[in-house]
């Protein structure tokens, strides 16, 4: 009795996987919930803003479907987008938050198996520039002050950043480009923790999320912002090519969605165009703002142009970083 | 403090209370379950709060945080699993309670001291978060490397008489959390197969290695009816227990006033809460060898110091940002979720919705009390279902608390196979409290150093950085009298164990 | 085979399956690990050395299998793997549900009755509801359902 029990189970968990292959295509696309996939841990900045992003999904003007948030977090993200990649279903319902400069970052340092020509951009929300910073009390009051500093002390300058190859790191990878210097870049487990060593001292200056800093200004000296024009929460930071270093906006931290590739373009086209609409609705403008996150809504062509130019530039730059 | 009694009303408030009452049910259920840690608790309700006033939506997530740590020992007790982290050191005393009958005991002891270390911990943040703040802001790297290595000396004292496989089962740990894409120089180490991509998440390896080889033994004696105890509320078992206390005044003090501190610094918090109190009152006590044997005063040394730790470790996530314990970061979502930005001024503009949440914290001790003690008194319904459903119902729990801790299958898969190593180690004799100490504190220890090192090496030189400054040597100091005092009382045992011998053969 | 000097052999074989991969790491990466290692290798020359004296002190303990219901345990043991390996093809709460019916039944020592099946039956399905309410329902947790949706 008990052994032809042990057979009933093992087969029926195998016929139950056998069917598990029917799934018709659907014509009128979403025609169920959709799923995006965020490689943050709940409650980090990606994740927030992608909530935001994602409420009013389900008003019929857009997608009128609710948009489910899975997180997926682990090894910077990679462990998500790998996933994604992997396991993502290939009929436009599920979608990614990605992260720019960090995907790419990553697709070039690490055999990762997710790269620019991977991700099927639809449009982005959010741009986040990354700011130098000093604690209030530190003996530097200029990005002058720092870069004397550092010229005449090579290796001593401690800049920290959210961890590696993230927008931060890019940005001082550039700063030491461009203005001829040589710092030590300390990754950190997060920006708020980097924000913190910034403040207590244990590091001398950070590059941190512009939303980030802005919150604690009273405790910080913003010295510039790394970006091609000055940015409208901080309107008297001034941005390093004012300062005479040319820094364009590759750190710039960019928030968007996409699909696999492998999506009906006629389906990939649809989403696109709802997407800057939603981004641009009055509700999530709101919560944008009153968290301090920046938004800067551009769609399907301009992103897909946008992940070239970023692409060829950070190659430039970690060339010598690769891990193969 | 006036701030504290003005906002207190408001608590009053139908939904407040709502989310309150509900948040403690709530709490000290996915506490107990085994698989369902106080994290993940926290984690799974942000979402939902999304929707709910900041105010009401923060009590719930702090009276899920309090009752889920405290909930944690009652499948310390009954099972032998720990339902957190922070639960590892009830089970040396709590189970061997249960095991003797005592179980009822054993949890009022959790509930009481859970709810003494609590309001301890609540107090503090109310009448010292600014100094609080200060201290856990001078933890840089060198200190937060030392903290760990404190934590780690403390392994000595958890395996008596197997004090080798100890050590290394502690080492074993930290090699364990090594595992994935390093942080700091983002290298991929030892991750053979994808799933280890990002590391050994800690909740399902914790389920893996205690829940897994209890669910081996319960198949092995799944054909064994055992007699169902009858139930018999003992009168007067709760005032024994609270009379109780009153001998375990040190043990209190060093809960709450350690449990405190630890809770502050940034990072694990109360995770090694926990142990680290459970060790030190055994160290300094008269009779350390009746620690482990089923007395009470050990679940009280633990629970009186994991829940301290709550509180404390919300204050600099309030005032800096910085969350104290691995559930205050998943905490800080919550508040940015409803545009609470830690600061200044969450006690000056959102006063308000800040201390009327501080207030729902010190009454939830106490709804935490009443209901864990209510549970308390059904604890013989679980001690009572059969074995041949035990195993499978506690590893579907399993699987569910580990998936959902990074809504990942391959966690599933990581749980299983660590649990099935240590249950074939176990056999030998090796401990699984000291790996899980290790691959918590592993990875603060190494990031710190590493860290540590790239900055020192810019300034004062990395003996400098690592042995100079107040705080380092206070923490270094106490590493070496941990260690001292470990090794020492291990020599004793040996002894003691050879005199043993010596004196059955001579007879 | 004797206790301690098993748990010595235990030892060497995670300390090897550690180094291997460890020769693929530089730099920083392999600070920490390499340290570890050396330790661990230490801890272990050690525990030899225990093992050594406890045998030879005739005080070590002898570790046998005889008497383990092994059949018992490996059938369970079997079907827990079979269970982790269908749970995502199948959907957690299927398969869950025929793992924890069919392995109360064999597991129990009781004879197995139509009308005891049948209750068992409820038992399981009440059990796996509360947890398909629990977590699909209001947590909304994204727990891989099979195709048929649940």
């Amino acid at each position: 009795m008990r052994k032809f029990l042990a057979g009933i189970m093992c087969c029926s968990l195998l016929l139950c996987a056998a069917v598990a292959q029917a799934r018709s295509a659907a014509d009128s696309y979403p025609d169920a919930p959709l799923t995006l996939v965020v490689v943050y841990t709940p409650g980090g900045a990606t994740d927030l803003q992608a909530r935001i992003s994602a409420i009013k999904a389900q008003d019929p003007k857009y997608f009128g479907q609710p948009m489910v948030i899975l997180n997926k977090p682990g090894a910077g993200g990679m462990s998500g987008w790998n996933w994604f990649m992997d396991r993502g279903s290939k009929d436009g319902l599920t979608i990614t938050a990605y992260n720019m400069p960090h995907f790419i970052a990553q697709s070039i340092v690490n055999k990762t198996r997710y790269n620019i020509n991977t991700f099927e951009p639809l449009g982005n929300w959010g741009a986040d520039p990354a700011v130098l910073c000093v604690a209030k009390d530190s003996k530097f009051k200029s990005v002058d002050d720092l870069v004397k500093f550092a010229r005449e002390n090579p290796g001593k300058l401690t800049i920290n950043g959210a961890g590696l190859y993230v927008g931060h790191h890019i940005a001082t990878l550039q700063l030491q480009k461009a203005a001829g210097l040589k710092v030590t870049y300390i990754p950190e487990k997060g920006g708020t923790d980097a924000l913190q060593s910034v403040l207590s001292g244990k590091v001398l200056a950070g590059f941190n999320n512009l939303a980030d800093v802005y919150r604690s200004q009273d405790r910080l000296t913003i010295l510039a912002v790394a970006d091609v024009k000055r940015h409208e929460f901080l309107p008297d930071v001034p941005t390093f090519r004012e300062l005479g270093i040319d820094i364009d906006d590759a750190s710039v931290n960019f928030r968007g969605y996409a699909m696999p590739k492998g999506v009906d373009p006629a389906i990939v086209e649809k989403a696109a165009k709802i997407l800057p609409a939603m981004f641009n609705d009055p509700e999530v403008v709101k919560r944008m703002r009153e968290s301090g996150s920046p938004m800067l809504v551009m769609d399907r062509e301009q992103v897909k142009k946008m992940f070239v130019e970023k692409q060829k530039t950070l190659e430039a730059l970690l060339k010598d970083l690769r891990n193969d | 403090m006036e701030q504290f009694l003005l906002h207190l009303p408001l608590v009053f408030d139908w939904m407040n209370l709502l989310a309150l009452l509900a948040g403690t049910v709530g709490g000290l259920f996915f506490g107990a379950m085994p698989g369902l840690s106080p994290t993940m608790a926290v984690a799974l309700l942000v979402p939902i709060t999304f929707y709910m006033p900041p105010a009401t939506s923060l009590i719930l997530l702090g009276a899920v945080y309090t009752s889920a740590v405290a909930g944690g020992s009652i499948s310390a007790i009954l099972l032998s699993i720990p339902g957190a982290p922070a639960s590892i050191a009830t089970l040396f005393d709590g189970h061997t309670m249960a095991k003797q009958g005592r179980a009822q005991e054993a949890l009022y002891t959790t509930f009481v001291s859970s709810f003494i270390g609590g309001v301890f911990g609540v107090m503090v943040m109310i009448l010292f978060s600014p100094p609080m703040a200060e201290f856990a802001m001078r933890f840089g790297p060198s200190e937060l490397f030392w903290t760990a290595i404190f934590g780690i000396t403390v392994i000595t004292g958890l395996s008596s008489g197997a004090v080798l496989k100890g050590l290394f089962g502690g080492a074993l740990g930290v090699l364990l959390s090594t595992v994935g894409y390093s942080t700091l120089t983002g290298e991929p180490r030892f991750v053979v197969h994808d799933a280890l991509a990002s590391g050994i998440t800690m909740v399902p390896a914790l389920i893996g290695f205690f829940a897994v080889p209890q669910i081996i033994d319960l198949m092995e004696n799944s054909h064994i009816l055992l007699e169902k105890l009858t139930f018999k509320p003992e009168k007067g078992m709760l005032r024994k227990v609270v009379m109780a206390h009153r001998k375990y005044l040190r043990t209190l003090a060093m809960g709450c006033g350690l449990g405190t501190l630890i809770g502050v610094v940034p990072g694990a918090g109360g995770n090694v809460a926990g142990i680290m109190v459970y060790d030190q009152a055994r160290k300094l006590d008269k009779h350390p060898e009746r620690f482990g044997t089923g007395d009470p005063e050990g679940v009280c040394a633990s629970e009186c110091a994991n829940n301290a730790t709550v509180a404390p470790a919300i204050i600099p996530l309030l005032t800096l940002s910085i969350p104290g314990s691995p559930t205050a970061a998943v905490l800080l979502g919550g508040l940015l979720i409803h545009g609470l930005f830690p600061g200044p001024d969450l006690f000056t503009e959102k006063a308000e919705v800040t201390y009327t949440f501080i207030a729902g914290l010190f009454l939830a001790q106490f709804t935490m009390l009443i209901f864990g003690l209510l549970a308390s008194r059904y604890s013989h319904l679980v001690a009572n279902a059969p074995n041949y459903m035990m195993f499978a119902a506690v590893m579907i729990l399993c699987v569910f608390g580990s998936y959902c801790v990074q809504n990942s299958y391959e966690d599933v898969l990581v749980m299983f196979t660590l649990g099935v190593l240590m249950f074939v180690m176990g056999k030998f004799g090796f401990p699984s409290a000291p790996i899980v100490l290790g691959l918590i504190l592993g990875p603060i220890a190494e990031e710190n150093f590493l860290r540590g090192e790239m900055i020192a090496e810019t300034n004062v030189g990395v003996f400098n950085y690592f042995f100079t400054g107040t705080l380092n040597i206070v923490l270094i100091a106490l590493c070496v009298l941990s260690l001292a005092w470990g090794l020492y009382s291990e020599v004793k045992f040996a002894r003691k164990m050879k005199a043993q011998a010596a004196a059955q053969a001579g007879e | 085979m004797y206790k301690e000097l098993c748990s010595a052999l235990i030892m060497t074989v995670i300390i090897i399956l550690f180094a291997i991969p460890m020769t693929d790491l530089s730099g920083e990466s392999r600070e920490v690990p390499q340290l570890l290692i050396i330790a661990m290798s230490v801890i272990n020359a050690g525990q030899y050395i225990q093992a050594v004296i406890k045998i030879a002190g005739r005080l070590d303990v002898r570790v046998t299998l005889a008497g383990y219901p092994g059949l018992r345990v490996g059938i369970l043991f079997g079907l827990t793997v079979v269970y982790l390996m269908a749970l995502q093809t199948v959907g957690f709460y299927i398969s869950s549900l025929i793992y924890f019916f069919v392995t109360s039944l064999l597991a129990q020592p009781m004879k197995i009755t139509p009308v005891l099946a049948a209750r068992r039956f409820v038992v399981c399905l009440l059990c796996i509801g509360f947890l398909y309410g629990l977590f699909t329902v209001s947590l909304k947790v994204q727990i891989p359902l099979s195709p048929l949706g649940i």
